[in-house]
Formats: structure tokens, C-alpha cells, sequence
């Protein structure tokens, strides 16, 4: 913890993004381990306890958010889910804002599975020595699942419509991080916002920047330690 | 990203490690990076410890530094490999 905050330590920790590499030790797919509590709990305990790692990730899918605000996944045994449709995808950009799902709370989509494993994880990481990591979407992966690669157009298009809908999505991440601070109580929370590299670095000024404030203060407040992944 | 406000970010193995170990300590982070997940993939490819190597040398000259992937682990690596690399790794931690 004391080196992510930018501290020089002894030994070098390490943190591995584990993706569903959990499913390959435990032998199922990919598409029963992403929704199964006591799969993603065995899976994060066995792969901290196979690599010896500092800290561990409970769930390593970015488009768990997504799903749970009405996108449609395509399953996949192998790997992480692929977004295939949403909700905003056709809809003319002025539309956008209008149409913008509820934001979700801990009863959402996966929410009640990924809160199960991490209740159950996190007494036997801790007695370990190990730390878990929440893995929340950025706001530019929310808004790029919900909108498409029509959400490049509409930056210089409809900048307003396309700043709605990255506040938006800004407000979901800050929900997902208070879940894995708060309620799971993981002790880092990471905005894993790998889209947000496609932007330029003024787009990622005014659009990214700003809507990850949020998030940022509630894992802070929680007393966590948080990290951007891109 | 280093100044977003976040303690910490994670790059992928496109980015030079040294070079974001200026920045991050420069702006009071730690930083987490960025092994080339595909060394671990196939047996043809270059040796893991070599990568491992290359993220240990650049990154612990710097405050902040975490041992990390560039990427996600994927279902089908090789897990000799993964655990040839991890094993370089631990023994080079100190």
C-alpha cells in the first residue's frame, strides 16, 4: 500500500491483473466463472496463494458495469464478455441524454454476485497478508459501451451530448468504486478506463479528468488506496 | 493520468517503464507495470525471465514501484511460463 501511494519500499510488491486466468486453474469457462460468487471467491484466493502476489483482484471485467445498465453481452467460454448491443448504440445524439439508463445501485446485474465473493474473500485475504483490489469501469469505458464508436463522433459533433453522457458514466463509476470501498471493503480501488488512451490528451482533460474526481474522493474517504489502470 | 488524483496508475507494456517512473515520482505516485503478457503465451517466444528482468531494472530505481502486467492474464498461457516468470520475479524482489 505504501508503494502505490509513491513510497520507496524494501521488496518489490507485485499486483497481477488477473483477467478470468482464475477459470483456466479452476478448470470451468469463463462465462460460469464471471457469475459464480464461489468461483470468483476460490479463484482470487487460489491465484494469490499460487503467485504469492501483494494483492489480488476480485473481478477483472470491465463490462460488468455496462451490463448491468442494460447493454447486451455476448458470452464467451474463454475469455471476458464482448458488448454486442445497447440501449444508446442507433439513437440520433440528441437523443442521447433523454435515454440515459438509471444509474444503478448494489442490487444491479452482477452487483449481488461480485458483493457475495468479496464478503467471502476478504477475512481470507486479509489473514493472508493479501490485498484485495476492486476493479471499477472509467468513465470512458462506460460511456464507450454504452454509446459505441459513435461516441468519437459525437466529442466533436455533439460535445454536449457527448460531455452528458461521460458525466454520466462518471457517476457510475464513482457508484462501482463506493460498492468495492464501502461495501466490499477492498483495500485499493482501481478505475481500470483502458479506452480513455484512444482520446487525445485534451479530450482526456475535459472529459475523463473531471468525472473521475468523484470516485477518486469516496475511495479517499474510505480510507482506501486507489489507482488508474489505461 | 499521474495527475488525475488517483495514488497510483498501471500502463501496459507499450509504454516505456523508466520513463513513467520519472513522471510518477515526479508527481508523488506509485506506479504498477508492465510485464509483456505475451512472453508468457507461447513456448517460441523470447524467455519471461528476460521480461521480468527489464521491469525490475526499470522500475525499482524509482520510489512507488509495484511489479505488475501489461495486460489481463488471458485462459490460455502457458502456466510454466507464468510461473518461470513469477518465480524470476520473487527471487529478484529484494
Amino acid at each position: 500500500m505504501r508503494a502505490l501511494r509513491g513510497e520507496r519500499v524494501e521488496q518489490t510488491p507485485w499486483l497481477p491483473h488477473i483477467g478470468t486466468h482464475a477459470a483456466q486453474l479452476l478448470e470451468v469457462s469463463a462465462k460460469r466463472y464471471l457469475q459464480d460468487a464461489e468461483l470468483l471467491a476460490r479463484g482470487a484466493i487460489l491465484c494469490a496463494e499460487r503467485y504469492h502476489c501483494d494483492g489480488i483482484p476480485l473481478l477483472d471485467d470491465s463490462q460488468m458495469e455496462a451490463i448491468a445498465l442494460g447493454c447486451v453481452p455476448h458470452w464467451s467460454e474463454q475469455g471476458l464478455p464482448s458488448i454486442v448491443s445497447s440501449p444508446l448504440y442507433a439513437l440520433p445524439a440528441e437523443q442521447v441524454v433523454a435515454q440515459l439508463p438509471p444509474l444503478p445501485d448494489e442490487t444491479a446485474g452482477r452487483w449481488p454476485t461480485v458483493i457475495a465473493a468479496g464478503i467471502r474473500v476478504k477475512h481470507e485475504l486479509e489473514r493472508r497478508d493479501v490485498a484485495l483490489v476492486g476493479i471499477a469501469a472509467g468513465p470512458c469505458t462506460i460511456a464507450y459501451q454504452l454509446r459505441g464508436l459513435a461516441l468519437f463522433t459525437d466529442l466533436f459533433r455533439h460535445p454536449e451530448s457527448a460531455a452528458a453522457l461521460f458525466a454520466y458514466a462518471g457517476r457510475v463509476s464513482t457508484i462501482s468504486a463506493r460498492i468495492y470501498a464501502e461495501v466490499i471493503g477492498c483495500d485499493i480501488v482501481a478505475i481500470n478506463d483502458t479506452p480513455a488512451t484512444m482520446l487525445q490528451p485534451a479530450y482526456f482533460r475535459q472529459y475523463v479528468i473531471p468525472n473521475l474526481q468523484p470516485a477518486w474522493q469516496v475511495i479517499h474517504r474510505a480510507g482506501k488506496t486507489s489507482s488508474l489502470w489505461a | 493520468m499521474a495527475g488525475s488524483g488517483a495514488h497510483s496508475i498501471a500502463i501496459d507494456e507499450c509504454m516505456a517503464l523508466s520513463y513513467v517512473g520519472e513522471i510518477a515520482k515526479a508527481h508523488h505516485i506509485g506506479f504498477i507495470g508492465n510485464f509483456h503478457v505475451a512472453t508468457v503465451l507461447f513456448e517460441e517466444t523470447e524467455e519471461a525471465t528476460a521480461d521480468v528482468q527489464r521491469c525490475i531494472d526499470e522500475g525499482k530505481r524509482f520510489p512507488g514501484y509495484v511489479f505488475g502486467l501489461g495486460g489481463p492474464l488471458t485462459r490460455h498461457i502457458r502456466l510454466s511460463r507464468l510461473e518461470e516468470a513469477v518465480a524470476a520475479y520473487h527471487v529478484r524482489r529484494r
